[in-house]
């Protein structure tokens, strides 16, 4: 397996180029990286971002940004990052609002379910420190999420937030 | 200089310009010019696909600045 330091090094020389306004070179050492770790989802996302920045005309398309994009979101599954970069580019670069409505709808869902899951997580730690207020307002805020997420529809994660908000208020 | 103040044709890079939303009639108006326009009513069509590759740019330039967790 390839060292995460060379990794590190790499993404942390691709950000001093970037915040130094040198897209050519920042670009120029994503695409080495990709050849060390090919659909790398960040690196897949870097790589399309820079795309858009570049001055000159030649190299990559936006057409290729658009496919790293959607490639970086296909292997990233349950992580909105790469969607919502996506959501973006079908907002301001295909001018698409449809299209960027549906994506940054699918983002929304999707951090919502995973914030669900942090502060579930979050309050059963929080239950254990005996730190019983902070784990309450922790369930409600998930159980704020889920009731208000028309795409979830209530169902047994809800329940089972009811059901640990009530041992958590006898345990009180 | 004050983003507001810049012209549209020096925030929108060169790869964005040969897009079909990119405008070169718009490309020496400033961005608070864009922003007035895209917000008219009815809006100003060329002005608001101005307007989204000029904040695309600034958002795109100013991601590694956000925080890493």
């Amino acid at each position: 397996m390839k060292p995460v330091s060379a990794f590190k090094r790499g993404v942390a020389k691709v950000r001093r180029e970037w915040l130094a306004e040198r897209y050519d070179r920042a670009l120029a050492e994503v695409a080495r990286l990709l050849e060390e770790w090919p659909d790398n989802p960040h690196l897949l996302v870097m790589w399309a971002d820079l795309i858009q920045l570049q001055e000159r005309e030649d190299g990559a398309s936006l057409d290729d940004a658009r496919t790293a994009y959607q490639r970086a979101a296909e292997l990233e599954n349950d992580s909105p990052a790469a969607l919502i970069e996506l959501s973006h580019f079908l907002f301001a670069i295909d001018d698409d609002a449809e299209a960027a409505s549906k994506a940054f709808g699918k983002c929304v869902h999707l951090c919502k379910r995973l914030l669900v899951e942090a502060l579930l997580g979050h309050a059963e730690a929080l239950r254990e420190l005996e730190r019983h207020r902070d784990a309450n307002a922790a369930l409600a805020e998930a159980y704020w999420l889920q009731t208000h997420d028309r795409r979830n529809g209530g169902g047994v994660q809800t329940e089972q937030i009811r059901e640990r908000l009530r041992e958590l208020k006898q345990a009180q | 200089m004050d983003l507001d103040d810049r012209l549209a044709d020096d925030l929108i890079p060169g790869r964005l310009k040969r897009l079909r939303s990119y405008h070169f009639d718009y490309g020496k108006k400033t961005y608070r010019e864009i922003k007035k326009l895209s917000a008219a009513r009815p809006p100003d069509k060329k002005a608001r696909q101005m307007k989204k590759l000029i904040e695309q740019r600034e958002r795109l330039r100013n991601k590694p600045r956000r925080p890493r967790s």
